[in-house]
């Protein structure tokens, strides 16, 4: 009876930690997902999605022209690699000018806006954090792998910004609470 | 006095006997077998479903009896389906690469398609461990074998260079660096010429690495290879280790993928595309100049961090031992193939008889050869 209870209590405490984040589903299909300093990691966002069977369009270079409002929720896959800037043959300084103005079109839209910083400590540094900041500060939910938020960087912005954070330990863990905030 | 010298004849005759043979073997071919093909005997013992091998020289006719010969070994199906290619030893210090070559030959069973596997690509880098000028001291350093407790005894492996033996390249460095010839990039430096992951698609009118890039895109294009690995190895804790890189043309198939080895194994690996105007790669050229779906693996050798102790043992590593990191390629690589197989059901690849992922991990490499 002991070990039910202290399962119990495990498993409620586990299930807080998780999705107290974001209780209710709150975003809308379709989506459209978009990387944020073009690191692989857009990729393996679009296998969760997929797999959550979520509708989405992808678009790893969307500009705020392209936002029309048929997605009615923004992914933002943020991260930056310089392998990958290089290879899409934008500087990151463009990346920044273009991510603004997507946030400014997509605030507009008033689409829902979810951050995924899937990366862990290696998509962290400078530029990465110069790509974090303002999306975070107009995103409605976040979700990140922990080794991200060492520094808490994500906990701060996130409570600056009064929006959830969804901390899970490993990419493949951040299907769950993307699922979730899905209506 | 009669005794004595029967004796002193004794003697002498057995030492000419053996001057003379000593001359002898010195004088054979020892390195070379009857067509020719220059040898260095590495020790595979392949397993029951080996069908044949043949020879990256079968794809070139010119590599024959060149240090850049290399052993192809062929595992078929009577059941159609994919061909998938898995390559070590491009690098043949990044022992790792081989010696998951090395458990595919020893234990694979191939139920549909084929696997073709070859343990040193670049053959003639296994010859030698220079330390060259301007060669950094990761690319030859460490042991020159390694030793494997098996159950058939005590085994030996051989470990390389990064890059081609300068003997048998036949063209000497370029002065002023190396530049791929489509490549619009500031020169590397001048030994990047010897490097045979720096060469694809290789060419005919150029050195021995030129000349086993191009055999090695005529083994891919004549085998109509779906799926190809090229098994790699960097400085444990730098940026490189524990990634795939893929190609972009299936980059999808690699991230399908990483997600199944985090469910499956617990194991994460950073996942990048090619470079497309980073020039003579493995992953990027066999993916643009063949129909192979191309990937790399990169494992983290302690051996190859950049101020490790010349005697840094690469096999029993407290945080990266070899058999993680051979587990590390093998399953990669079977989940690439999972996910492959998954979306091209008529071409599917299945093979069996492979060590599981915990095993490998835990007691290494040596256990799960012949």
């Amino acid at each position: 009876m002991k070990r039910f209870i202290l399962a119990c209590a495990f498993i409620a405490a586990l299930s807080a930690s998780v999705f107290a984040q974001q209780s209710t589903a709150f975003a809308e299909k379709p989506a459209l997902v978009t990387s944020i300093g073009q690191s692989a990691d857009f990729e393996m966002i679009k296998v969760l999605l997929n797999r959550a069977k979520v509708p989405y369009t992808a678009d790893s270079l969307v500009k705020a022209e392209k936002l029309d409002g048929s997605a009615k929720t923004l992914i933002l896959v943020v991260g930056a690699s310089s392998k990958g800037l290089g290879a899409a043959g934008i500087s990151a300084e463009a990346e920044l000018v273009r991510t603004h103005a997507l946030l400014k079109k997509a605030k507009e839209l008033k689409l829902s806006i979810i951050v995924m910083h899937v990366g862990g400590a290696a998509r962290r540094g400078a530029m990465s954090d110069s790509f974090i900041k303002p999306c975070m500060e107009v995103a409605d939910y976040a979700i990140v792998v922990a080794s991200g938020d060492e520094d808490g960087l994500f906990t701060d912005l996130a409570a600056k910004a009064k929006i959830n954070l969804a901390k899970v330990d490993r990419i493949s863990a951040a299907g769950t609470p993307l699922a979730a905030s899905f209506k | 006095m009669a005794k004595r010298t029967k004796l002193a004849a004794v003697v002498v005759v057995l030492f000419l006997f053996a001057s003379l043979a000593n001359n002898a073997f010195a004088q054979a071919p020892s390195a070379q077998d009857i067509q020719g093909r220059y040898l260095i005997e590495h020790d595979y013992r392949p397993s029951s479903g080996l069908s044949r091998t043949g020879w990256l020289s079968d794809y070139y006719p010119e590599l024959l009896g060149s240090p850049g010969d290399s052993k192809v070994y062929y595992f078929e199906s009577a059941k159609p389906g994919g061909t998938l290619f898995v390559a070590g030893g491009t690098h043949a210090n990044e022992i790792a690469g081989i010696m998951a070559t090395a458990v595919f030959i020893e234990n694979l069973n191939v139920e549909a398609g084929r696997v073709i596997v070859v343990p040193n690509l670049n053959n003639s880098a296994v010859s030698h461990q220079e330390k060259e000028v301007g060669l950094p001291a990761y690319a030859s350093r460490g042991p020159q074998w390694i030793s494997l407790e098996t159950p058939s005894g005590t085994r030996f492996f051989k470990i390389g260079s990064r890059a081609t033996n300068k003997a048998h390249q036949q063209v000497a460095d370029p002065q002023g660096g190396y530049v791929h010839p489509d490549s619009n990039e500031a020169p590397l430096a001048g030994w990047e010429f010897r490097n045979l992951n720096r060469a694809y698609p290789g060419r005919t009118d150029s050195g021995l690495t030129q000349k086993i890039a191009y055999a090695v895109m005529q083994l891919l294009i004549r085998e109509k290879v779906d799926v190809a690995f090229d098994y790699h190895e960097a400085d444990a804790g730098g940026r490189l280790a524990n990634m795939m890189v893929a190609n972009p043309k299936n980059i999808e198939t690699a991230a399908a993928a990483l997600f199944d080895l985090e469910l499956d194994y617990n194991l994460s690996l950073k996942l990048e595309p090619s470079n497309m105007e980073f020039r003579g790669l493995s992953h990027r050229e066999w993916g643009a100049g063949t129909d192979a779906q191309s990937f790399l693996t990169e494992t983290p050798n302690p051996a190859m961090v950049a101020d490790a102790p010349e005697d840094t043992d690469v096999v029993n590593d407290p945080e990266n031992p070899l058999g993680s990191r051979v587990a590390k390629h093998v399953y990669a690589t079977v989940a690439v193939v999972r996910v492959y197989s998954g979306e091209h059901p008529d071409k599917a690849i299945v093979f069996s008889g492979l060590p599981g992922f915990e095993e490998l991990t835990a007691n290494g490499v040596g256990p799960y050869l012949q």
